[in-house]
């Protein structure tokens, strides 16, 4: 993100006109536990540091750092919060959101970080997570079933237009619920969800591609024989990296497991610790996948009532 | 151009047929076993051929029978093995085109297709029957609905099931926020297929979708993606989420919905006033009919749905002098149908 004047000068003003010095001190390190404006900028520390002064210099390395977002986000704890019981109101920080947002960025609360706006622009990490650090996310594994039969039964633009549409249902479902495809590799990938109720959404969001993929069969799609998919929804930690593809880990191997292993195509497969975030209304709709090896499973298939 | 061809043997015909020719015909071959599905998926005009070498006698009538009656397809007969007896009967039927045994030694010239198609050009009638003229507020849509004017809609009734039991379980205040919820529900996925809620009383309403006057009896086109029985379809494949997401109420909402076509006045305030049988009947068939979590269709609306969807509607016998048909649901725990569920695996 650029740091443009107005910006600049707005946070400048709001930390000067809120905090003193040493709160100022209290609040950055929360980010950068050691840091020191201090010492950071060379003025000597037995003189009062004027406080606009000290808001530019801590302005200037957090940004230069890449945590500038984590710094606004320390604020609005501070503000929402206080600090040790006290209110620390600072009045222009409606102003300092309204300008992050103006170029691209929103606030998601839940998890009290910005992240890029989905309608600007899209990346990998929403645009608030760092490379190398490790998070908690829901994993949504999907896997179109029997391709290399439909390969070697189909000619290749065929097979090429009905496996595009499929990627474009899946980008537009994961997308819709805030997630993101980590990779795409023909016949299937690997999308991840951060936010908010994360393992209800790659779980719901499984189910409508699912659904979807039913509708393309009977309206759209133009291959003789349906096609199928089996999905797998797993939640844990996993290290971030800007190229995903390449992220592996046990909650990676684990999805995968799920879905090559214990799922049916057209069905989706939920571990014991989703199954337990989905809540009674929608767990109901699924039903434990049976066999000693994958007994804490649950499975979720599109069935027709008998005619 | 582009053929379509139907073989027992796909593999061997695609190395006969190159996908992209130099020359020729475009060539698109399929499984003979998946003709009676890709068939209404093909556009009309298209020249399609069926290989009918290693069928048995009722293997082969029976295919020429589906190619026969297909609407708008052309279709030609292969046969190398010479088996068709009588190939003049093939041509009353409404063939093409027969190729014999040179069929191994030609293939599928583009000059011999040349000559089928203006063949199937001179056999077409040359003077089409007179079409009515459409006026402009029939054919565009809800742009040509006229307020005062009858003309032909699609009418889908949504209604929750176990009103008195819900009022009595959840409440006046908590209930009235949940059946708004669920009205907007309703109304953006009506509004997707290009309809709108026209009456709406607490526990459910009416949706209207304008037809075209031919449209009425004409088949539904996949292009245009506004058929009102994939709209009742994808409302009842996307309970699951109203549920987790929208719905207040602790448990599942049931519901149910019927749909027919017919004509009415249109109006949008004082709908209260209108006579119309049409309206009388979608409502008796939706609240004195329909069960619990079912989607009924008259026979007559069955037009406005894709081919595809067609079998999974079976017959639900006889109402008011109309054919009635059941659309098959999907399974919903908890719901009132679900021991019409098979169980789970």
């Amino acid at each position: 993100m650029k740091l443009n004047t107005r910006l600049s000068s707005l946070f400048i003003q709001a930390l000067s006109q809120a905090l003193s010095v040493d709160m100022m001190t209290v609040v950055v390190r929360r980010v950068i536990p050691d840091y020191d404006v201090y010492e950071r900028s060379g003025f000597p520390s037995n003189i009062p540091m004027p406080r606009a002064d000290a808001a530019r210099h801590i302005l200037k390395d957090f940004y230069k750092e890449g945590l500038f977002f984590r710094l606004v986000e320390a604020l609005i704890d501070v503000h929402s919060n206080g600090v040790m019981g006290r209110e620390v109101p600072i009045g222009l920080l409606p102003r300092i959101v309204a300008e992050i947002q103006d170029q691209g960025y929103r606030y998601a609360a839940d998890k009290g970080v910005f992240v890029e706006n989905a309608e600007r622009g899209k990346t990998m990490g929403w645009g608030t997570l760092r490379e190398g650090r490790t998070y908690e996310f829901a994993l949504l594994r999907l896997d179109i079933a029997g391709n290399s039969a439909l390969v070697r039964r189909y000619p290749p633009d065929l097979v090429r237009g009905t496996f595009g549409a499929m990627k474009d249902i899946a980008t537009r479902q994961v997308e819709k619920r805030d997630g993101r495809i980590w990779c795409w590799e023909g016949d299937g990938g690997l999308a991840a969800f951060y936010f908010g109720d994360k393992t209800i959404q790659a779980t719901l969001c499984g189910i409508e591609i699912l659904h979807e993929l039913y509708l393309f069969n009977l309206l759209a799609s133009r291959m003789p024989e349906p096609v199928s998919v089996r999905l797998a929804v797993h939640a844990g930690p996993c290290r971030f990296t800007a190229a995903p593809r390449d992220t592996a880990g046990e909650t990676i191997r684990k999805v995968e497991l799920l879905e090559s292993m214990y799922t049916t195509p057209d069905s989706l497969t939920v571990s014991a610790g989703v199954y337990t975030d989905l809540g009674g209304k929608l767990s109901r709709s699924f039903s434990p996948v049976g066999g000693a090896s994958a007994s804490s499973l649950f499975r979720y298939r599109l069935s027709w009532d008998r005619q | 151009m582009r053929v379509v061809v139907f073989t027992k043997k796909p593999i061997a015909a695609r190395a006969k047929f190159p996908r992209r020719p130099r020359r020729g015909p475009e060539v698109e071959v399929h499984p003979l076993a998946y003709m009676r599905r890709v068939l209404p998926t093909l556009e009309a005009g298209l020249l399609v051929y069926a290989d009918v070498s290693g069928l048995s006698d009722i293997e082969r009538a029976r295919t020429i029978a589906l190619l026969a009656k297909t609407d708008g397809l052309l279709f030609g007969l292969i046969d190398p093995a010479g088996k068709v007896s009588d190939v003049a009967n093939l041509f009353h039927a409404g063939a093409v085109d027969y190729i014999g045994k040179e069929f191994r030694r030609t293939g599928l010239p583009a000059k011999r297709l040349e000559r089928v198609l203006a063949f199937a050009g001179a056999r077409r009638p040359r003077a089409q029957p007179p079409q009515p003229e459409q006026s402009p507020s029939v054919a565009d849509g809800w742009a040509g609905v006229v307020p005062g004017e009858e003309r032909p809609f699609a009418f889908l009734l949504v209604e929750v099931d176990g009103a008195d039991e819900m009022k009595r379980r959840y409440g006046q205040e908590n209930l009235s926020h949940a059946l708004s919820t669920f009205r907007a529900f309703i109304e953006r996925l009506v509004a997707q297929h290009d309809g709108r809620i026209w009456m709406w009383t607490g526990f459910g309403g009416l949706a209207l979708f304008p037809l075209r006057a031919a449209e009425a009896h004409a088949r539904w086109e996949p292009s245009s993606g506004s058929s009102p029985v994939v709209c009742g379809l994808r409302i009842a494949l996307s309970r699951i989420f109203f549920d987790v997401e929208e719905s207040p109420l602790p448990s599942r909402l049931s519901f149910r919905m019927a749909l027919s076509t017919g004509t009415t006045i249109y109006r949008e305030k004082d709908t209260g006033g209108i006579v119309s049988d049409s309206l009388n009947s979608i409502f008796h068939l939706g609240q004195k009919f329909a069960g619990p979590d079912q989607f009924l269709l008259t026979e007559e609306s069955l037009d406005l749905a894709p081919q595809r969807l067609r079998g999974s509607c079976t017959p639900a016998g006889s109402f008011e002098g109309k054919r009635i048909l059941k659309m098959a649901m999907p399974c919903y725990p908890g719901s009132r149908r679900e021991e019409e569920c098979p169980s789970a695996d």
